[in-house]
């Protein structure tokens, strides 16, 4: 049974769904913004919170979520878009998610707090259900709460052979004292190419849940990436994501300034053909948190997948990777890879890694690999011996090392900004004592 | 330029004397020859000078230029103009052969007080030096020494060598992996590269070699020590009789 005490306590930390507010300011009662959210009441109370006797939360301590106190934040320097040119910029606002610039006349852009979205078909066939699925293998309580509470969101809607590319920004400066909870719905249809960048998050708790439906032959390419530097912050996003025939989707994050983070991606290759890269880059110091747990599932034949993970870790920092390519016995002709590994840059930091395949069908070539160590000692002395400082050829190498995670993001102008990133996160970490 | 005192080292890990008494005087213009059998040290000489860990020096000095070398750390050593070719060149997969090496020489610049070198400026340096030994353009976008053929390899330790501009450079079997012609190209890029301000070290197992670079000095090393210096002719009667005499001579 679930504690309804430790669950209330949990959500008052988050803003309250703007519709559960009357009038006259006076909370009203409850009630959701959309009938598919009702529906998910039942299954987190069923699920309940996690803890860390949860077998996919045994690394990581899901108390620093759920006891987090919100709070507002003045950010260190600005924030910087990760695209320039011909992009939708979407910046969010009190009355939800909002074109800044760029015209969306190819897809349909909606916040999921408006009123005609209760009618939408994108809602009704998605909303809910992706991350409704996921939950049969592993509870993710979090995510269904989120489906249940969830008052901000875009909703994504693009035609069939549309092409865009949006920059989600944000404020250069939180204002908000709660934490988000935020659902956002993308519906990609057949031949759709969408790209969307997610570039820092309106609070400093946030609870994201993307729902992503890919169509035949559309490719959903996800990048999550900020450039802000928060003191204290917590933050949650559950990815789910279904993948039609020859239909791609890809997502790269870079975690580098947030003290603590965990992304849990589902990615269910449904039809032959479909193809999924997952990968992220972690930059951590000073105890910093970062968890990524993937889970992709074969049941299309021909399908192939990446995880491509790497974490440098320094100052007690601690990453973990639980990853597992599920294979299932239809999926012939399954080409799978997984990779993470850990940096360590000094004794106290942490690598904790749980890869995973599980296999059903017997044509497939299915590979996972994880490591974990410190910088190459020769490689190390070669860089010196031509002059190059210790700090500045431990900074080569470990960019070398993210390099490969880097390099999954199909966009130079992006990898060449995010390598910029990074760069200027090891240039910090400099001045920074452990 | 170089001066080597009575220089005894050993291996931390196995407590074992490696070098026992090496000296050595080495002035500018100058290019010397160490020759010697497996495992007398002379490897273990050249990486003890460049700094490596996992080495125990037990007593003697070495004076870079005046300047006490051994108590730098690898990088002081480069930026003051010391340099080793590798013998085996260590492969560097992510880190691009250009950034690295424009990573490296402004770094020593910037240690010796000295402006920047600009990405336009530095590529034409780089690719005007890179043409003499014959590199492409390719080579040097790749990944350091990754993939790289043994002559690629050590051409761009030469290429390095070239690019940094060192006032005291040692070659730690450059010529071994090579064949004839990747030599020449080798050799010429040495040979283009002596100078009055300049010493070279060549260290070599063969006389072959010292057929495209002659040395001023040749140097037999044995068991840790010098046994016996020379002209250039030294070289020629160790082809002829092998190094068993020599050891018998030293002990």
């Amino acid at each position: 049974m679930v504690d309804m005490t430790e669950i209330r306590t949990h959500l008052s930390q988050f803003e309250a769904p703007s519709r559960h507010l009357s009038q006259d300011g006076k909370e009203a009662p409850l009630a959701p913004l959309l009938p598919e959210q009702s529906q998910a009441e039942t299954r987190w109370k069923d699920v309940g919170l996690p803890t860390r006797r949860d077998e996919y939360w045994k690394y990581t301590d899901p108390g620093v979520f759920l006891n987090f106190s919100p709070q507002t934040t003045e950010f260190k320097r600005e924030n910087s878009p990760l695209f320039d040119g011909d992009v939708i910029n979407i910046a969010a606002a009190a009355e939800g998610f909002v074109v800044k610039d760029g015209l969306a006349t190819e897809i349909k852009i909606d916040n999921l707090s408006d009123d005609k979205m209760a009618n939408s078909q994108a809602i009704r066939q998605i909303y809910g259900k992706l991350e409704s699925q996921a939950q049969d293998m592993i509870p993710r309580g979090l995510a269904a709460l989120n489906t249940h509470q969830a008052s901000r969101g875009m909703v994504i809607e693009c035609p069939e052979n549309s092409q865009a590319t949006v920059q989600l920004l944000m404020t250069d400066e939180r204002k908000v004292s709660t934490g988000s909870m935020i659902h956002h719905v993308i519906d990609a249809r057949a031949g759709a190419q969408l790209t969307l960048a997610e570039i820092g998050t309106q609070a400093s708790q946030t609870n994201i849940v993307y729902e992503i439906r890919v169509g035949e032959g559309a490719s959903v390419h996800l990048i999550r990436a900020a450039r802000l530097s928060e003191a204290k912050s917590a933050h949650m996003c559950s990815i789910f994501a279904d993948v039609a025939a020859s239909g791609t989707f890809n997502s790269f994050a870079l975690s580098a300034w947030s003290p603590w983070s965990r992304q849990e991606y589902v990615v269910r290759l449904k039809e032959d053909e479909a193809k999924t890269s997952l990968s992220g880059a972690v930059l951590g110091r000073e105890d910093c948190h970062h968890d990524d747990m993937v889970l992709v599932i074969h049941e299309g034949q021909n399908c192939q997948s990446r995880q491509v993970f790497k974490k440098v870790l320094r100052h007690n920092a601690k990453g973990v990777f639980q990853g597992k390519i599920l294979v299932r016995q239809d999926a012939q002709k399954t080409d799978g890879y997984q990779i993470s590994q850990g940096l360590l840059l000094d004794d106290e930091s942490e690598f904790c890694a749980k890869p995973e395949l599980e296999i059903y069908a017997d044509d497939v070539v299915c590979s996972h690999g994880s490591t974990s160590g410190g910088v190459d000692e020769t490689q190390m002395f070669y860089l010196r011996s031509r002059g190059i400082a210790e700090n500045e050829a431990q900074e080569l190498l470990s960019m070398a090392f993210l390099s490969d995670a880097i390099e999954e993001v199909a966009d130079e102008q992006v990898r060449v900004r995010l390598d910029e990133w990074a760069k200027e996160w090891f240039v910090e970490a400099r001045s920074c004592q452990p | 330029m170089l001066s080597i005192q009575n220089l005894h080292a050993n291996l931390v890990e196995e407590d074992k004397a490696i070098l026992k008494g090496v000296n050595l005087e080495i002035h500018s213009g100058e290019v010397h020859a160490i020759m010697g059998p497996n495992g007398s040290g002379k490897s273990t000489l050249s990486y003890i000078l460049a700094g490596r860990d996992g080495y125990e020096v037990k007593a003697g000095k070495v004076l870079l230029e005046g300047q006490e070398l051994l108590e730098m750390e690898p990088e002081e050593r480069a930026a003051l103009g010391f340099f080793l070719a590798f013998q085996y060149p260590v492969e560097i997969p992510g880190v691009g052969n250009m950034t690295f090496l424009r990573t490296a020489l402004n770094a020593q610049r910037k240690m010796r007080g000295e402006d920047a070198i600009s990405a336009a400026d530095f590529l034409r340096l780089a690719r005007e030096k890179a043409k003499h030994l014959g590199i492409g353009d390719e080579l040097l976008k790749r990944p350091v020494n990754y993939g790289f053929s043994g002559g690629e390899k050590k051409r761009n330790e030469i290429l390095q060598m070239a690019v940094l501009e060192p006032r005291m450079c040692i070659l730690d079997e450059t010529d071994s992996g090579l064949d004839v012609d990747a030599m020449r190209q080798v050799a010429a890029g040495v040979n283009n590269l002596r100078g009055k301000e300049r010493a070279i070290l060549l260290i070599t197992h063969y006389q072959r070699l010292l057929d495209h670079i002659e040395p001023d000095h040749v140097h037999i090393m044995a068991d840790g020590q010098i046994v016996e210096s020379g002209g250039p002719e030294l070289a020629l009667k160790i082809e002829e009789k092998g190094y068993g005499f020599m050891s018998g001579e030293a002990n």
